[in-house]
């Protein structure tokens, strides 16, 4: 009795380090720009050896393919540029990741924030109001469409408008696993809209140059915002 | 004895190159890679640093993860 009971411990202990370590693995995936499903092969034996060095030496989508990475911070292609797909051969199947952007005009989320506190729902865009609305368009890290809208005055809050994974605690919510939970905060700046960066994991960029710990940055009417592989246009309706 | 100069032999080749040019890549320093030689805790601490570290090969770029 005592051995089965061990026995499952075990195996509970065991399952839970694989997740752990698939956690991990993904991540690392998501930043040299591969999809994470390419982890699922790094629990089958002797291909996982393989693979290991096929990564090394492979050319990583996200140093631009090229494996030299480019130190001076590059302006960013057209919002609509394709992700970059896995340069390996033979990819494993992959359910939940798009390849391609699909046009905007399926799928669109569209997120209007009320006050902190307060309970969001997503709705349909209502017509433009007096005061000036502003919209986040452009795809996330998978691909999706985004479409966020907010009002000049959600910005005039004491916490802004707080960007990030967990609806729970962000305004504006992009279900991307780029995206940190908490990843960054719109505010007001004048008649626009500034960013500061809420220490997030993968950071946030103004125009392809990255945000400072603690840096407050203004966006520009029709800047690009990157928040983790999410890329964002900021427009003024 | 000879068991043990094997399996670190093969270590060094299999996991450790590797890891060299992965760390190279990301941006740090490759010689981060020799934690691999501390048994158990050096592979784990290099996935870490990888999987959360910023990586300095894509810091400041546009489409940085």
């Amino acid at each position: 009795m005592m051995d089965v009971f061990s026995g499952i411990l075990s195996l509970i202990f065991a399952l839970a380090m694989i997740a752990l370590f698939a956690w991990f693995y993904v991540r690392i995936a998501h930043k040299a720009g591969y999809s994470g499903w390419w982890v699922v092969l790094m629990f089958v034996p002797i291909v996982n050896l393989v693979m290991f060095w096929v990564f090394a030496f492979a050319n990583w989508p996200r140093l631009g393919g090229g494996g030299a990475p480019a130190r001076a911070p590059q302006r960013a292609p057209a919002l609509a540029a394709e992700p970059v797909p896995p340069s390996r051969p033979a990819p494993p199947p992959q359910p939940a990741a798009t390849p391609r952007p699909r046009p905007e005009t399926g799928g669109t989320i569209v997120d209007r924030p009320s006050r902190p506190g307060a309970r969001r729902e997503p709705e349909i865009l209502p017509p433009a109001a007096a005061a000036p609305t502003w919209m986040l368009s452009g795809f996330d890290g998978d691909g999706r469409p985004v479409r966020l809208t907010f009002g000049g005055a959600d910005l005039d809050a004491a916490e802004g408008l707080v960007i990030g994974r967990d609806s729970s605690r962000a305004h504006l919510v992009l279900a991307d696993a780029s995206v940190s939970r908490v990843h960054a905060r719109l505010s007001a700046s004048g008649d626009g809209v500034a960013v500061e960066d809420l220490d997030s994991a993968n950071g946030s960029a103004v125009d392809g140059r990255y945000l400072e710990s603690g840096e407050r940055a203004e966006v520009p009417n029709g800047g690009e915002l990157t928040f983790g592989d999410a890329r964002l246009r900021l427009t003024r309706g | 004895m000879a068991e043990v100069l094997f399996s670190f032999i093969l270590t060094l080749v299999l996991l450790l190159f590797p890891l060299w040019k992965i760390f190279g890549k990301a941006g740090f320093n490759p010689l981060l890679s020799l934690l691999l030689l501390i048994p158990f805790f050096g592979a784990v601490a290099c996935v870490l640093i990888l999987a959360f570290g910023r990586w300095p090969a894509t810091e400041g770029r546009s489409d940085d993860g």
